[in-house]
């Protein structure tokens, strides 16, 4: 009964998931045009005017911004979470597997970087290197790779003194072929559990970036979207209402994938009673 | 005892110390000379402002001795001066903090207590609907972004129904003291301390769950039941217990997220704390304020997690032996 | 003892979920328990004993369900009982102990209240009942073993306090499911004279589940023995122990090492390794932790000849397999010099270890955990010979040719490691071993994980391709049976040094050091074993 549900909660994200790529791919098609331009007059509720999900302050459409917003959600959540991978796996790997003062020094780093308040770290960070997509990308990846690092090396670590790495070891095997083809395939599961949680961290991350008005000024998201809702929400109620229901679907479904890939990927947790 | 708490101190003591070192590159690291920097872009149009800046920052001197004029000043607590409130910014964020304090303490008394019960609860009839429920408000939680959580709050609660105040810290104009004070700002603390408890809640909740059906797997749990014990002293002696310390370990790793979440939800509030002070900071390009509040949080996240370790320490007797 | 038994189980049948190897968990299952009598339940793993014992608690998981039979307990089936009547027996009139003392006690919560606790959920006055019992256990100090924490304690003193828990309201029956399995073997011999002696003042009844015959010829008065969850032979210890009449229970028997040895010639080859005061310490630095050292090796030497094999024999942080794994260099010893063919091995640089590689390969002990998961069996058994320059067509041709010297079907190169078992997968392990045609084999506990009867098939294995390839080996084992059984000498490690070393014949029938006379005294069975058909040296 548990399992259906899971599964069936892993499916439904998975078809929201295509859902949203789907707008993303297709906005210019269907809202052909700059989400920025005016279309119609200001604050005209949900479904007046030829707006199905009510216009702006400007006079811009809300479901355009919605669907030309979509992609930069999913670009930043995908790039910077590529990024992080990239940082967080190679600081891990060094400190697993060559352990002793590198594994010490490389897991104070991490440990710095865990404990500096990361939102706060990224605001900074957008703030003073101007922002844009390149440097959103940059501070969520500067402050989401942390927990990649640890996973990794425990992952590391743990292969490292099972008996199978030992053997490989006691057969001559180069330390490269060692880390290929013996640790990595079986570290991966955990790490493409937690990629999938970490894109959906980084898509609320730029958004509260733009929420702030440090988003990409060329760029329509949905954070901005809200943030420009927030001083009229007794005014406009759909300018902040929509946007936030893009967002909340989009990250809840990655987090429904994600938990349908640690079932799959890791039998142990997925244990009924 | 004491080695450790030595060494926790150390630890902190270089961790604080880092910062204050990122700090430093980052205001050097910015495109562009340090001193339009510190001055922010808006106000960087005074020469004479700059220079001012120039010579009292020593920028015309070595890096290094830079870094150490600049550490000097972060250790007697000088974090340099407001372009846009002409003010020492130590200040403004001492006037602030208590605010903040105030905003994520009774958020995180909230999401802690909330988080168990919910978590123990939904433990406790796995696979119920009960559970089902519990675990649908958690990831429902899990998934929503802060902010607009604290906009649907007002929306509904401020705007529609019209029963609490959207935002501020107390009725303006009044001066208030004790429990009057108490009294005055406790329904202006509700829906921001909610807002920013909820995502917690959820996490917490969803941790205690899986933390308790892990435990109840263990073999003293069996042993437990071998004696006769009936199951709700099983649960709260032996399950529980021993679930409650990754929860520990936890609200330590998410104490720096919690602040962060503070800024956001300052901002939605217009809760007169930190948060919005680097929101108005940002606002006007102001870095020093926005480095101040950035190393005053990391600082917080220090305390707290020393707090934390501490506590860990009395819950679990196998750390004697670490 | 006669009269009423006090405990019997009729025809009782365990349904496991659908989908399973099989239908049922136990079925058909019938004995008796009489006051005063340990009855063994003996069998393999998944053999069914626990899931026995379990119904008897009314402890079963949720999955099993019993679907047929009785349990007949003073005057009550029970399981026909409901949950608040199971409750107030269990402790109380049952008491049980479990195989990991280590897990079995809770962390946060202190000996003495977790003792108290059994007479508080039973409304029993505590008083100064639980320093009794730590002392009726024979624990030392008991006012301050009650006021610690699990942690301080060793594995046998919880074993301790667990039975002091399941003895505290004096139960008439006594469960204990493999209570020394995780012990030690002298620990296991305290732990059983334990058993047999409070057993024996009040008259309990005692259930004994264990895999070991050892154990059984230790304890039992009476044996029944398990096979795929039904009894296939029960009777007097003695009759099943020197006459069984099943024939599962004449293999398992016969499976038993016997610890005689195969009196071989007295080897004189020139020395393969040379092990001069090797030194292996631990911990230390770091930059911001600081451990006591511990020094698991201190000063070991021995020498191995040609053709020979040296056992190397200790109990468990002994250090015996930290030794073992400086010769294959996985540990750097850091004193002292390891002369293979008089080359010393100890300070080389993984690049200088290469050429060794091929003419030193170890064996591992977990079956399951030392076959990579996701590579299969042809690869694993090809990749040493690939990493030495070997060309991979050449390789996988030989992987057919090894797979038939362990005794493995030649299809298995193209399965996975999970679709075999753990006899087979250890096959797998000695077969990518010997497909770098060593000299030295060094073999690390290498039929520890395995049940009785694939360890003698392993053992016999070993023994055929010592003597086909003339391979020198390096055994490590706890068990001195094992030892006794494959080895032309021992070396005896205690606290990382090597106490005593020698022939089988020597060390074994006249032992020089307490410790090793200490271990000997502990071996379960030994008078069982050596009365049996011919002397031995274990006698």
């Amino acid at each position: 009964m548990r399992a259906f549900w899971r599964n069936r909660g892993a499916a439904i994200g998975a078809i929201l998931l295509a859902f949203v790529f789907t707008l993303a791919a297709s906005a210019p098609l269907l809202f052909p045009g700059s989400p920025w331009d005016m279309a119609g007059a200001p604050f005209s509720p949900p479904g007046e005017d030829g707006f199905l999900l009510g216009s702006d302050s400007l006079g811009r459409d809300v479901a355009a911004g919605i669907a030309h917003g979509a992609f930069v959600s999913l670009l930043v959540g995908a790039v910077s979470t590529v990024a992080a991978l990239g940082i967080g796996v190679a600081i891990g790997a060094v400190a697993g597997t060559f352990g002793g003062w590198v594994d010490d020094a490389a897991m104070r780093f991490t440990e710095l970087f865990q404990t500096v308040p990361g939102f706060v770290l990224a605001v900074v960070l957008v703030a003073i290197f101007t922002p844009s997509l390149g440097s959103i990308v940059f501070a969520i990846a500067i402050v989401s790779w942390p927990p990649v690092a640890r996973v990794v090396r425990a992952e590391f670590l743990s292969l490292r003194s099972r008996e199978f790495v030992q053997a490989a070891e006691v057969l001559g095997r180069s330390r490269f072929s060692i880390v290929l083809r013996d640790i990595l395939p079986n570290a991966l599961g955990p790490i493409v559990v937690l990629a999938s949680l970490m894109v959906a961290g980084a898509i609320l991350l730029e958004a509260a970036l733009s929420f702030l008005g440090l988003g990409d000024p060329n760029r329509m998201s949905w954070g901005f979207m809200i943030g420009q809702g927030r001083s009229v929400i007794r005014l406009a109620w759909w300018m902040s209402v929509f946007p936030g229901l893009a967002l909340f679907l989009t990250v809840l479904a990655l987090n429904l994938v994600g938990e349908g890939l640690t079932d799959a990927l890791n039998p142990r947790v997925a244990r009924r009673r | 005892m004491i080695r450790f708490l030595l060494l926790r101190l150390v630890k902190m003591a270089a961790v604080v110390l880092a910062i204050v070192v990122i700090n430093f590159l980052l205001i050097h690291a910015a495109p562009g000379d340090p001193a339009s920097v510190i001055a922010g872009q808006s106000g960087a149009a005074d020469p004479k402002f700059l220079a001012q800046l120039r010579e009292q920052f020593g920028l015309d001197r070595p890096l290094h001795e830079q870094l150490w004029r600049y550490m000097r000043g972060v250790l007697t607590l000088d974090l340099g001066v407001s372009h846009r409130l002409q003010r020492p910014v130590a200040g403004l964020i001492l006037e602030r903090l208590p605010a903040t304090l105030l905003l994520t303490g009774a958020a995180f008394a909230f999401a802690v207590t909330a988080g168990i019960a919910l978590g123990a609860a939904a433990a406790r009839r796995v696979g119920s609907w009960a559970d089902s429920a519990i675990t649908v408000l958690a990831l429902g939680f899990y998934a929503t972004p802060i902010f607009w959580v604290g906009l649907m709050l007002v929306l509904v609660f401020s705007v529609w129904l019209n029963w609490l105040p959207s935002f501020g810290m107390g009725t303006v104009g009044t001066d208030l003291h004790g429990w009057a004070l108490v009294a005055d700002v406790l329904p202006y603390l509700v829906l921001p301390a909610l807002t920013l408890g909820l995502f917690y809640m959820a996490v917490y909740a969803r941790l205690t769950r899986a933390s308790m059906l892990e435990v109840a797997d263990q073999d003293f749990v069996r042993t437990a039941r071998a004696k006769g014990a009936p199951e709700g002293r099983i649960l709260r002696r032996h399950i529980l217990r021993n679930a409650l310390l990754p929860v520990i370990t936890f609200a330590g790793i998410q104490a720096g997220q919690l602040i962060g979440g503070s800024i956001l939800v300052e901002t939605v509030f217009a809760w007169p704390g930190i948060g919005r002070l680097a929101f108005e900071a940002l606002l006007a390009r102001d870095y020093q304020v926005l480095l101040g509040v950035f190393l005053c949080t990391s600082v917080l996240v220090v305390l707290f997690n020393l707090v934390t370790d501490l506590v860990y320490l009395v819950a679990d007797p196998r750390m004697e032996a670490a | 003892m006669l009269g009423v038994p006090m405990l019997t189980v009729e025809g009782l049948t365990v349904a496991l979920p659908p989908g399973g190897d099989r239908a049922h968990a136990v079925e058909e299952v019938s004995f008796r328990l009489d006051p005063g009598e340990i009855l063994c339940i003996v069998g393999e793993s998944g053999s069914g004993k626990s899931v026995s014992a379990s119904a008897i608690m009314g402890l079963l998981p949720r999955a099993l369900k019993p679907v047929a039979g009785r349990i007949g307990f003073e005057g009550k089936d029970l399981l026909l009982e409901g949950p608040a009547a199971m409750r107030a027996l269990r402790g109380a009139r049952l008491g049980m102990i479990f195989q990991e003392p280590m897990t079995a006690l809770n962390p946060l919560m202190r000996v003495g209240d977790q003792v108290a606790e059994v007479m508080q959920v039973h409304g029993r006055a505590v008083g100064n009942r639980v320093a009794e019992l730590l002392d009726a256990v024979h624990l030392p100090d008991p006012t301050r073993i009650l006021a610690s924490y699990p942690h301080r304690l060793s594995g046998g003193q919880r074993q301790r306090v667990m039975i002091a828990m399941a003895l505290a309201l004096e139960p008439a029956v006594l469960i204990a499911d493999e209570p020394t399995t995780a012990l030690d073997v002298t620990t296991q011999m305290q732990i059983l004279r334990l058993i047999r002696e409070v057993q024996q003042r009040r008259g309990m009844g005692v259930l004994f589940i264990t895999h070991d015959f050892g154990v059984v010829a230790e304890v039992a008065d009476r044996v029944a023995v398990m096979q795929r969850g039904r009894i296939v032979e029960q009777g007097a210890a003695a009759q099943v122990l020197r006459a069984p009449t099943h024939p599962y229970t004449q293999a398992l028997v016969a499976a038993v090492p016997h610890g005689r040895h195969a009196g071989r010639a007295v080897v004189a080859g020139e020395p393969v390794l040379a092990l001069e005061g090797v030194g292996k310490t631990y911990g230390g630095r770091g930059l911001f932790r600081r451990t006591a050292p511990v020094q698991a090796v201190a000063d070991a030497a021995f020498v191995i000849r040609r053709g020979e094999t040296l056992g190397l024999v200790g109990e468990s942080g002994s250090g015996k397999s930290t030794l073992a794994r400086c010769v294959v260099g996985l540990v750097q010893a850091d004193a002292g010099t390891i002369r293979f063919h008089g080359d010393d091995l100890r300070p080389l640089s993984r690049r200088a270890w290469l050429p060794y590689r091929k003419r030193v390969q170890m064996v591992f002990q977990d079956p399951f955990a030392s076959l990579n998961p996701r590579r299969r069996v042809g690869d694993i058994i090809a990749e040493g010979p690939m990493a030495h320059g070997v060309s991979r067509a050449e390789a996988r041709a030989r992987v057919a040719e090894l797979l038939r010297v362990v005794q493995l079907d030649p299809g298995a190169a193209d399965r996975f490691p999970h679709e075999f078992s753990g006899g087979q997968r250890q096959r797998v392990g000695i077969a990518r071993a010997l497909a770098m045609e060593p000299e030295l084999l060094v073999a690390d506990e290498p039929v520890s994980a395995l049940d009785v009867s694939v360890q003698a098939e392993i053992l016999a294995l070993l023994e055929d391709l010592r003597a086909r390839l003339g391979l020198t080996m390096l055994f490590i084992t706890h068990d001195l049976r094992v030892a006794a059984q494959v080895c032309d000498r021992v070396a005896v490690m205690q606290r990382g040094r090597i106490v005593e070393q020698g022939t089988v014949a020597e060390v074994f029938e006249r032992p020089q050091h307490a410790y090793t006379r200490a271990l000997l005294d502990s071996v379960p069975g030994r008078e069982w074993a050596g009365s049996s058909v011919s002397p031995d040296v274990l006698a």
